[in-house]
């Protein structure tokens, strides 16, 4: 039993458990929302958010979100790493970094417009 | 007495565990993927199917931790009850039989009996390693359940780190990090409790009929082995 134990957890664990229908899922959405601003159009971008984040965009003012997510810098979409761990996902593309979070009806953007820290959490942006 | 009363009969407590243990495994089954649905509604995330959170990180890495610990305990126990020895204790061999013994008290080599195992009567490389085979597959075990805690870890550790907006982390730095090190440690403080426990326990009480303890009447420095 440990051993089957083992081959499950080896055979999950360094994989990633992604598959890579699920990796093309939180590529594709990552590439949407940045090439949504980049092409100015908020409402698309708005639509990949998590209610949490789109409520973030906004903050306490009364600017829509798909005008205030314009205000997230992006530049390029091009992928250079994607990150899948069980319903979290981190994908780095252009100049930004995105976290990503599958919920039943799909992945969506969590966050966006993150910036590294030393020794510490990202700095984002849009922040669900 | 048929064929499987007296199966059942006579492998009784291997048989009963192992039933314990599949019973247990379930009912974690069913809570772990209870606990985990109940989060995910409470934060709008998706929930996982009992299948599906049976082939998670989150429970393996919670059946591993606890499984190497505990041969981890099995390993040492038989291993170091070798040379150490607990006066009055029904779990420890006489003051003066420290040690691994001669070939004569173990049976072995030109020693062995009829009914020996091949390997005993073998002697050299085999008879050494079939000498030291219960210590060194619970020894095996315990790597083999540690290296799937590691993994399993990493990835259920890796998908806390994306939630709070940190860069998930390598194999070798999640072995290094306190997650892993406070998984295993709270593990190991309770099995070597349990051991020390029983060491000493058993110098003083008494347990009927069980082979874990002195017979009732023993002394209290007489170890089980004493008539």
């Amino acid at each position: 039993m440990p051993l089957a134990l083992a081959v499950i957890v080896l055979a999950g664990g360094l994989t990633g458990c992604t598959d890579s229908t699920q990796r093309s899922e939180v590529q594709r959405v990552a590439v949407d929302f940045v090439t949504a601003i980049e092409d100015r159009n908020g409402a698309d971008a708005c639509e990949l958010l998590t209610s949490e984040a789109e409520e973030s965009v906004s903050g306490a003012t009364d600017v829509a979100c798909a005008v205030a997510v314009l205000n997230v810098e992006e530049n390029g979409a091009e992928v250079r790493h994607v990150q899948i761990w069980g319903d979290a996902a981190q994908v780095k593309l252009g100049s930004d970094t995105v976290f990503l979070r599958e919920l039943p009806d799909g992945w969506q953007v969590r966050a966006a417009g993150c910036q590294s820290q030393p020794g510490a959490a990202y700095k984002c942006d849009v922040e669900g | 007495m048929s064929r499987l009363s007296r199966y059942l009969k006579e492998n009784g407590l291997t048989l009963a565990f192992l039933g314990l243990l599949l019973g247990a495994v379930i009912g974690q089954a069913f809570s772990g993927v209870a606990e985990l649905n109940g989060e995910q509604r409470a934060t709008g995330g998706a929930t996982l199917s009992l299948a599906e959170y049976v082939l998670s990180s989150s429970f393996a890495v919670d059946i591993a931790e606890n499984w190497q610990s505990e041969y981890l305990q099995f390993a040492l126990y038989i291993v170091a009850t070798t040379w150490l020895v607990q006066r009055g204790s029904s779990e420890s061999k006489k003051l003066d039989e420290i040690g691994t013994g001669s070939d004569e008290e173990q049976k072995i080599g030109r020693y062995a009996e009829p009914d020996s195992p091949a390997w005993a009567r073998a002697g050299g490389l085999r008879t050494a390693l079939y000498g030291r085979s219960l210590g060194a597959i619970m020894t095996f075990f315990f790597l083999l359940s540690l290296l799937a805690q590691s993994i399993a870890g990493r990835a259920a550790f890796n998908g806390q780190l994306l939630e709070r907006d940190q860069d998930a982390m390598s194999w070798a730095g999640y072995v290094t990090s306190a997650d892993f090190w406070n998984r295993t440690l709270q593990n190991w403080q309770s099995e070597f409790l349990a051991v020390a426990s029983m060491a000493a326990f058993a110098i003083y009480l008494r347990q009927r009929g069980s082979p874990e303890s002195k017979l009732v009447g023993a002394a209290h420095d007489a170890t089980a082995e004493d008539p």
